[in-house]
């Protein structure tokens, strides 16, 4: 059972109601004390522990490892952090990783001051500025906002549960459900999206036989004299949170798309681009698979997820490098179906990602404004989830026997050919040119503690 | 042809240790670009890396790992040859490295330094260097064709005209010929009938000696096998661990592991160089041989065909047993991440790795020799990062092809040409 009483709700909701969100980071003020602040904040988190399904607002924090260096947290019991949080998502060896390059970014360099991501969600924009005001009052004097993101979530169409990114495709569909919690909202597609709890909360087994992920600890373990931690696990009902920004292009995904589908006298062909874009994604805009539904789209919105690849090996109907075939192989990684799922379940997320900047009127008509996804992910491994999904699926040239493309939507590496298969009977079709609109801004690697954790942090006659 | 692969080591001079680490990266830096050692030169080279170890018992030594095609005195010779003056800029930082720049005595100075290779492990067995790069040209002058082929109506035009142009390109000539086959005799050593034959001898040698006296033999095995064992559980239960230690408390110190991963992830392919100490005693040393010895049999004879057990992503990889059995040296030239390589190993491999290193110090705790181990999946990462070293100068002759890229293009140009029924037909053309 999740000890729901000390878990963030973030980890286990994705707060569909409250439409208006500002991921507001700060850094801790040279020589001041923050621990009364943290102290009195800890009590204003919403836990997980029976939502108020009539509450406004709900807010959320995590720590960078230079938070915690600022925090005062002993230096033995930092080094029990992963050596990922520790360095850092810009670090060089880890940026050669992600294939990103941090000189480009606008937040997040190796020398950043970020040190708390304080998350702000409301149901209405006022209420959130409202929110906004009354934490910065708290802040004052304390700590300093580095940056703010905005973000409001799009509903897909003025009567859908569903929203949409800026591309224009619905987004958030496909969750894992975390094993033994709330079993009767689990998706119809069976088993291999049930994912023990411990790949994205520390404290609980794990995908490895139920194995405990690495959790940070006190060193030496006597320093909780108020025996706030249980067992002097400081990261019990924590976990890891990586946030990137991720800037898209619209106009220019779409000009791309317009161009690659345009009659040779330049008349653009708008079915055409659907389907190209469709197969680039993996879904069609409206959410429906192309794996189920290669033609058309119009699928069933309540069992959008519901469905594998295993009636599609060869990438026929959804490509093989399509983002949403790399982000999540399902039962087709690997030539046996269950070593597939077996494998996949150690590499999935919590995916609490959200729109920044507004939506765009016409989409292939520039407007100057700069909007993306505030890419927000929960695991417990960073380097086995995160780190390992972007290197080995979604990065890779080599992904599913491919030669040299990379994610079609995300990019790869520096060098990006812009291949991209699509598979047919008698013979491929392959294009180039299609190429990434979505560019890293800046990111950042964050420990979301539990609440008895942040409690611990706060309590500054400790140390 | 066959694969064969060299491991070499030198005794490095202790003051010369740093200089030669810098020199090595400064060649490893940008290995493509480097005129130093002009791998391309080698036309039978897959790998090669030059790595220092720099804390075993008998002071800094250079390990120079090579994979190639043919004969090992073929392949030193074209190496000295061609890389005569950076060969000699390397090895002057040797302590008993005399030969100047003059290739013959620097090929006899780098045949001498030959150690024994226990395990020595191809994925695409039989494959030259030459065939890989040929059947990737081939597959990129199709795949270029295909690009400008009309909408095709039906895969046997397809398949015709793909022949079609490939007849018509004189420079492709040569793909009308099979690759060489790798036979069951190329892959058959003299040592594997030796041990088989001495197998049978030990097994079934007594029945000379009547029924009732082979019976007593059987029984003796059986209870020195039991012995033996039993002496492995005992050594298991109480062998030191990494298991003994919390998993929050094993990870290898940050700066280590930061040096290992800058090297890493330049390229789709990567390279793993470590060193555990074996664990002491003749016990440990005799089964680690054994369980060598075996893998090696099983890669060679089975895991020859671009997967060793349900591992793609090995093009090579070797361990041997260094220094009079100290230490075991493991070097992988794979496909992908190390986070993706190790993630493989535990979730595709572990029983066989576990057997192997679990006779190395420190090794996460196992049972019955394979079970265990590897599973503990953290601490076993854990472990094989704190066993890593740095890898200063590492080359592959086709950094963008993964093993099963190098597969997939054999097969494109083995169903080329001949004879196909519509479902090999479909099969073939998905290669593309």
């Amino acid at each position: 059972m999740l000890e729901t009483r000390d878990i963030q709700g973030l980890v286990l909701s994705g707060y569909a109601k409250h439409r208006f969100a500002a991921f507001t980071f700060l850094t801790i003020r040279d020589g001041v004390e923050v621990e009364g602040w943290l102290a009195k904040l800890s009590e204003r988190i919403t836990g997980a522990e029976n939502f108020d399904r009539h509450r406004t607002t709900s807010i959320n924090i995590a720590f960078t490892y230079q938070g915690l260096v600022r925090l005062r947290l002993g230096s033995s019991t930092l080094l029990t952090f992963p050596l990922e949080f520790i360095e850092g998502m810009s670090n060089g060896a880890r940026a050669q990783l992600l294939g990103d390059d941090p000189d480009t970014w606008l937040w997040g360099k190796p020398d950043h001051r970020i040190h708390v991501l304080l998350m702000l969600f409301a149901t209405d924009a006022r209420t959130l500025s409202e929110l906004l005001g009354s934490e910065r009052r708290a802040q004052q004097g304390l700590l300093d906002e580095v940056l703010v993101i905005n973000s409001e979530t799009f509903p897909f169409s003025p009567d859908s549960k569903l929203n949409r990114e800026h591309f224009g495709f619905v987004d958030g569909l496909s969750q894992p459900d975390i094993a033994g919690y709330r079993p009767e909202r689990y998706g119809a597609n069976g088993p291999g999206n049930i994912i023990k709890p411990g790949e994205f909360i520390l404290g609980y087994g794990n995908e490895y036989f139920g194995q405990l992920t690495a959790s940070p600890h006190l060193r030496p373990p006597d320093t909780d004299p108020g025996a706030i931690l249980r067992g002097n696990d400081l990261g019990r009902n924590g976990t890891y949170l990586v946030v990137r920004q991720m800037e898209q292009d619209v106009p220019g995904f779409w000009n791309m798309i317009r161009a690659q589908c345009a009659r040779a006298d330049g008349t653009p062909e708008p079915l055409a681009e659907e389907a190209l874009a469709a197969k680039v994604i993996g879904r069609w805009r409206d959410g429906t698979p192309v794996a189920v539904s290669p033609d058309h789209n119009g699928g069933d919105p309540r069992s959008l997820n519901d469905f594998g690849f295993a009636g599609d090996p060869h990438g026929d109907k959804c490509p093989l490098g399509a983002h949403m075939r790399r982000a999540n192989p399902r039962e087709m990684l690997l030539a046996d179906k269950q070593e597939s799922i077996t494998t996949v379940k150690r590499h999935r997320m919590v995916r609490r990602g959200r729109p920044y900047g507004p939506l765009i009127a016409d989409r292939y008509t520039p407007d100057g404004h700069a909007r993306g996804l505030v890419f927000a992910t929960l695991n417990a491994n960073i380097e086995r989830q995160f780190e390992f999904l972007q290197q080995a699926w979604i990065s890779s040239p080599n992904f599913a026997g491919l030669y040299d493309e990379a994610d079609p939507m995300l990019g790869g590496r520096t060098q990006n050919p812009g291949g991209f298969t699509l598979p047919k009977c008698p013979i491929r079709q392959r294009r180039s040119g299609v190429l990434p609109h979505v560019t890293v801004k800046g990111g950042a690697y964050f420990f979301m503690p539990g609440l008895a954790g942040l409690r611990y942090m706060g309590a500054s006659s400790l140390r | 042809m066959k694969q064969r692969g060299l491991t070499i080591i030198s005794q490095i001079n202790k003051e010369k240790v740093a200089p030669l680490d810098a020199l090595l990266r400064s060649i490893g830096d940008d290995v493509a670009k480097q005129t130093q050692i002009p791998f391309g030169n080698v036309p039978v080279l897959h790998f090669a890396s030059w790595v220092i170890f720099n804390d075993g018992a008998p002071g800094p030594q250079l390990i120079f790992e090579s994979n190639f095609d043919g004969t090992a005195a073929e392949f030193l010779q074209q190496l000295s040859q061609q890389a005569r003056n950076g060969l000699d800029q390397i090895y002057s930082h040797c302590s008993d490295y005399r030969a100047g720049s003059n290739s013959k005595s620097i090929c006899e100075y780098l045949q001498a330094h030959v150690v024994n290779t226990d395990t020595f492990y191809v994925s695409c067995g039989g494959c030259t260097l030459s065939q890989i790069l040929h059947d990737n040209q081939l597959r990129e002058r199709i795949e270029g064709f295909l690009g400008e082929l009309p909408v095709p109506n039906d895969a046997e035009t397809v398949r015709r005209k793909i022949q079609e142009f490939v007849s018509n390109d004189p420079t492709l000539a040569w793909s009308r010929q099979p690759a060489d086959p790798y036979t069951f005799l190329q892959r058959l050593r003299v040592r594997d009938v030796v041990i088989l034959s001495c197998i049978v001898a030990i097994l079934f040698g007594p029945l000379a000696f009547g029924w009732k006296s082979w019976g007593w033999w059987l029984v003796v095995l059986l209870v020195g096998l039991a012995g033996l064992y039993l002496i492995l559980r005992r050594k298991e239960a109480t062998d030191p661990s990494i298991s003994d230690i919390p998993v929050e408390d094993a990870q290898p110190a940050p700066a280590v592991v930061e040096r290992l991963a800058s090297r890493e992830n330049r390229r789709p392919q990567n390279h793993l160089f470590s060193i555990t100490t074996v664990k002491p005693g003749i016990f440990r040393f005799s089964l680690l041989k054994v369980v060598l010895a075996l893998i090696e049999f099983l890669g060679r004879m089975l895991y020859y065909k671009g997967s060793l057990g349900k591992i793609p992503s090995i093009h090579f990889a070797r361990w041997t047993i260094i220094d009079d059995g100290k230490y075991l040296l493991f070097l992988s030239n794979f496909d992908g991440s190390w986070e993706h390589y190790l993630g493989e190993f535990i979730d595709q491999a572990a029983s066989g790795l576990t057997a192997v290193w679990s006779n190395s110090v420190n090794f996460p705790r196992t049972w019955n020799l394979i079970e265990g181990g590897a599973m503990d999946e953290q601490r076993f990462k854990d472990y094989a990062r704190g066993m890593q070293l740095y890898t200063q100068l590492w080359y592959s002759a086709y950094p963008f092809l993964s093993v099963v890229n190098i597969e997939n293009n054999a097969a494109i140009r083995a169903g080329l040409w001949g004879p196909m029924d519509p479902e090999g037909l479909n099969a073939w053309l998905r290669r593309f």
